[in-house]
């Protein structure tokens, strides 16, 4: 819950440039899994998310399937949406709803519901959000398919049935205050969660970037008589990223434990991500989840990332453009004397960049084989910006910028 | 389980020979995905696929997204659809030059027009339509002026010389539609009729 919550507030606390955004991704993965208490098997995962972000509101919906060879399947479904008022230049009400339903072959069904007010405060340097949870938890029980039921009780003397299922619904709140402080390339985050039922949940870090691509985390976490420590670190570039962590429990003896996670990714392609992941798990008390160590690989496919669109610019001064033709050649010269270098790409270079010759006057000049026709083109000076051309005529492209019109005849 | 690994890897590697090359260098899966369907989509209603092509490669240099860059495919395509419902038919260069025009502004009907006016090659009269819209021209003083043109039987080497006649004089200063105006003000108003 605590990893859903600060996933919420980052999420909340994207910047408004990446407003009006959706991503859909699909993360598919096969490894092995083992944990104390069980047998070990292969596991198949699939983790399909929706992710919107309007520049009033967000929804994130998604899903994990996990079916194994040892322990069958289990699901979680989650969605949050919300509804962002501004109540002033630094602070926001959220007015939102979550929904969560975890299943196991073997196990529990639960199904939450549940109103998400949230206040939040943004100074650039600092945020704080503080929020509720109020809704309706059920809990069912399901038999376990290969366990009978008995037929009497423990004495043999009364013959009753016995049945394992039984299901229960309840009110619930729970409360959050989350807060960062940023000082240059060092964080602070800190969160605190209480519940109505007497579990609390502490969890405070440090964050150190001393700039890309380097991340080093450090993070204290205290849940109702335990400590975990987490050092974790990562490295990245737009293709590789590598990334471990350390994780360490104190508290009493039957508590202590270690793990460790490390993980790997490349991008092989725009949208598509192969990553491996292996490691060891901490138990997780508080849901009676034991330790569990795990290998994993996968793809992850997103769709719909938005990547920074070409924005118009208008032509650099003193740029002229001629075009000439000699027969079926067609000479394209730019008169740039300031510039260093001179590109061009259109229909006719499959929109591949093409640098232009530089010749003698400050003219940058490229000569091809055109068939008569109307071309799209775009020229861009030093690497700067894609434009149009000076004095060709020019058209809105579809990718919010224009494009210079050559009629070739 | 394997055996249908094996089905789905065969369709895939059937449906990456079909793909261009170009397009599966640049494209990430996802977007290539929905290009190939408009260009499926293309092909079966045998509209050139190369336009669309070059179009996903300009979102894709440009940096935009898979959503833009699918828009902008499909709408290509239904221009071209378009363009080639409005000229009958026509060669494969016609109905770029159409869909280039279309995509300009100018309206389909006039395309239809300029088709009932000249039977012979219209991708000349269409570009230097687009030309004219690119300019500043009006979609609709640009593509009456043409279908004018075409209609009294001025020939491509005509209207191309119409067309840097009225580039020199927007470069002079002069407003693109005056530009127009002063350059069509010898030429006969009346055409022969157009059949119906």
């Amino acid at each position: 819950m605590i990893r859903r919550l600060v996933g919420l507030w980052l999420l909340a606390a994207i910047p408004e440039q990446l407003a009006a955004q959706r991503w859909i991704l699909l993360d598919a993965g096969a490894g092995s899994s083992s944990h104390q208490l069980g047998p070990s098997g292969s596991v198949l995962s699939l983790s399909p998310r929706l992710l919107w972000l309007g520049r009033h509101g967000y929804l994130d919906a998604g899903a994990v399937y996990t079916r194994g060879t040892a322990l069958g399947w289990n699901a979680a479904l989650s969605a949050t949406a919300a509804v962002q008022f501004p109540l002033s230049s630094r602070l926001t009400l959220d007015l939102g709803g979550e929904w969560d339903w975890t299943g196991h072959r073997h196990s529990k069904r639960t199904n939450e519901l549940s109103l998400r007010p949230v206040l939040r405060f943004d100074r650039g340097d600092l945020r704080l959000s503080a929020g509720l949870a109020l809704g309706r938890a059920a809990l069912a029980t399901v038999a376990e398919a290969s366990e009978p039921l008995p037929a009497t009780d423990s004495t043999g003397s009364s013959p009753r049935p016995v049945d394992p299922r039984y299901s229960e619904s309840r009110s619930f709140s729970r409360g959050m205050v989350e807060g960062t402080l940023q000082l240059g390339s060092f964080g602070l985050q800190g969160s605190i969660t209480h519940t109505q039922f007497s579990q609390r949940a502490l969890r405070a870090g440090a964050i150190w970037s001393p700039g890309a691509p380097g991340v080093d985390t450090l993070f204290k976490h205290y849940v109702n008589g335990y400590d975990d420590l987490r050092f974790g670190a990562g490295w990245s570039n737009p293709v590789f990223s590598v990334a471990g962590a350390l994780e360490q429990r104190l508290g009493r003896r039957e508590f202590r434990m270690r793990g460790w996670h490390l993980e790997s990714s490349a991008r092989i392609s725009g949208d598509l991500v192969l990553f491996a992941a292996t490691g060891k798990t901490l138990s997780r008390l508080t849901v009676d989840l034991p330790a569990r160590s795990y290998t994993t690989a996968g793809l992850r496919w997103t769709i719909g990332a938005r990547r920074p669109a070409v924005t118009p610019a208008p032509p650099p001064a003193g740029t002229e453009t001629r075009v000439e033709r000699a027969g079926t050649m067609v000479r394209l010269a730019l008169h740039a004397p300031a510039a260093a270098q001179v590109e061009v790409m259109g229909d006719f270079t499959e929109w591949e960049p093409v640098p232009l010759m530089q010749q003698a006057g400050g003219w940058w000049v490229l000569t091809r084989v055109l068939p008569p026709g109307i071309y799209h083109l775009n020229v861009r000076y030093d690497g700067g910006p894609w434009q149009a051309p000076a004095d060709l005529p020019t058209q809105a492209d579809e990718f919010g910028g224009t494009v210079g019109v050559l009629l070739v005849n | 389980m394997r055996f249908g690994l094996a089905a789905a890897f065969l369709l895939w590697a059937g449906l990456a020979e079909a793909q261009d090359p170009r397009l599966t260098e640049r494209l990430g899966p996802g977007v290539l995905q929905a290009v190939q369907l408009q260009i499926d989509s293309a092909n079966h209603d045998q509209l050139p696929a190369g336009p669309l092509i070059r179009k996903a490669l300009e979102g894709q240099s440009k940096r935009a997204d898979s959503a833009r860059i699918v828009g902008a495919v499909r709408a290509l395509r239904l221009a071209l659809a378009g363009a080639r419902l409005a000229l009958g038919g026509g060669s494969e260069e016609e109905v770029i030059a159409g869909a280039n025009a279309i995509r300009a502004g100018v309206p389909a009907l006039a395309l239809q027009r300029l088709r009932r006016a000249r039977a012979a090659s219209l991708s000349t009269p269409i570009d230097v339509m687009t030309d004219l819209v690119a300019r500043g021209v009006e979609p609709s003083d640009a593509s009456s002026a043409v279908e004018r043109l075409v209609r009294i039987g001025r020939n491509d080497r005509e209207l191309i010389r119409l067309r840097e006649q009225i580039d020199q004089d927007i470069r002079s200063g002069l407003d693109p539609r005056a530009a127009l105006e002063r350059r069509l003000a010898g030429v006969p108003a009346a055409g022969p009729p157009i059949p119906p």
